[in-house]
């Protein structure tokens, strides 16, 4: 085989093109199109940033509402819903700023406030399917989740309106959205976001690699997930 | 093989090879300076701008100042950094050291996490200039002095520009394994390179 002077300049046209792209996007950088790159880039840099503690569960089915853990004498399970579906809306919530410098938490200002350190999105989450026990089991249910104050808006709303079909690993309570009990929150700050292929398989692209592998190990698919989900109560040891 | 052919894929190799050294140094646990501020700078982190490495210690308890002395002097000193303990902020202070009962600051469930490390704002070197270190009080009030300083050597980490290791040797496992107090070789080879 042979490229002629002709054909030799159409190969590198392409190569410099391609790595003009590749740096510009910086190897997994923004989507302008969808925003779902911005997004996941969003969500893993928050998920990943503060020190936490071993978490008790390792793999997805520990997560499911069946999966008990003892609590002194009590067993309670990690979420209050898991769920299958769609997001069919993303509004601004609030923004916070802190008072002082050792403050524990921040005080509520308006979504758009330049001075935010931080600021949650609303998401409606159109349920097709709970999985398991939940306190819901249908409609729309409302989900927080916060990003950094600096964050875009837009390409958060667009990111999320891609993500396609999800699986939601939810909990009540947290204080993050203490301002609004009805407000479900997603696991590690928005960690435990599963999204669901054509074929149903799973994928957690807010957690890092070898999270994702562990976690993973057993449930594979939403059909693993659901089978799981139907099974008796079980306690999970701890590790 | 032609040569027009072979030069082909010299230029194909070429630009790959581009390509690679473009992928983040974060990617090996280390990012040094990255222009990098808020609430999520813990990952990729932006290394402090100044050596001598500052720190001010706000109101802490006890038990954290003495975690974090012991880092600063077993784990930091016998690196290529240097440190040095202000009785004030200053412009020299590259690390404010901070503990509360934290609950939802930076829009984190304090439930789940034990320290942040955030850079507040940027040298003209796009390094950071002041780091704010936080310890919930939540949980280090029930650790062991050894499992107070791994959390200390993970967050002082940080500010030298260590982002998270699965790896279990060394302080920067996340989530914590409290297993290590200081830095591992590859952290220190990462460091001594930098500074």
């Amino acid at each position: 085989m042979s490229l002629g002077p002709r054909n030799m300049s159409v190969v590198v046209m392409i190569v410099l093109g391609l790595t003009i792209a590749l740096m510009g996007s910086g190897c997994g950088g923004i989507d302008p199109a969808a925003g779902r790159a911005y997004l996941v880039a969003q969500i893993r840099q928050r998920t990943n940033a503060p020190e936490r503690g071993q978490a008790r569960y390792s793999q997805l089915e520990q997560l499911l509402p069946n999966a008990l853990y003892r609590n002194g004498n009590e067993r309670i399970s990690v979420t209050q819903a898991v769920v299958f579906g769609h997001v069919a809306g993303v509004s601004k919530g609030f923004g916070f700023v802190v008072g002082s410098e050792d403050a524990a938490g921040g005080i509520e200002t308006r979504f758009d406030d330049p001075e935010a350190l931080w600021k949650t999105l609303h998401i409606a989450f159109r349920i097709e399917r709970a999985l398991g026990r939940a306190t819901v089991q249908g409609g729309t249910i409302r989900v927080g989740l916060a990003v950094d104050g600096a964050a875009d808006y837009r390409r958060l709303e667009r990111g999320l309106r891609n993500l396609g079909s999800l699986v939601l690993f939810l909990r009540k309570g947290s204080p993050v959205f203490g301002y609004d009990r009805s407000l479900y929150a997603i696991v590690e700050d928005g960690g435990l976001i599963a999204t669901v292929d054509s074929e149903g398989r799973l994928d957690l692209p807010m957690l890092s690699g070898t999270r994702v592998i562990a976690l993973l190990a057993n449930v594979r698919t939403l059909h693993d997930l659901e089978v799981q989900a139907a099974k008796p109560d079980f306690l999970v040891r701890a590790a | 093989m032609t040569r027009t052919y072979r030069r082909a894929i010299l230029i194909v190799a070429t630009s790959l090879a581009v390509v690679a050294l473009a992928i983040p140094a974060w990617a090996t646990n280390f990012t040094g300076g990255n222009g990098q501020t808020g609430c999520s700078n813990g990952s990729p982190v932006n290394a402090a701008d100044g050596n001598p490495h500052a720190f001010y210690y706000l109101d802490v308890t006890s038990n954290v100042r003495s975690a974090v002395e012991w880092v600063r002097v077993n784990a930091v000193e016998p690196t290529d950094v240097n440190t040095v303990v202000e009785t004030s902020v200053n412009y020299r202070t590259d690390n404010v050291i901070y503990d509360a009962y934290y609950s939802t600051f930076c829009g984190f469930d304090w439930t789940q996490v034990i320290g942040l490390t955030t850079c507040v704002s940027l040298a003209s070197n796009n390094r950071c200039e002041k780091h704010e270190v936080r310890f919930d009080l939540n949980d280090m009030d029930g650790f062991t002095a050894f499992q107070r300083q791994t959390i200390a050597c993970h967050e002082i980490g940080h500010t030298l520009g260590l982002t998270h290791r699965t790896e279990t040797d060394g302080c920067m496992t996340n989530p914590a394994n409290f297993a290590s107090r200081v830095y591992s070789s590859h952290d220190k080879a990462h460091i001594n390179g930098f500074w």
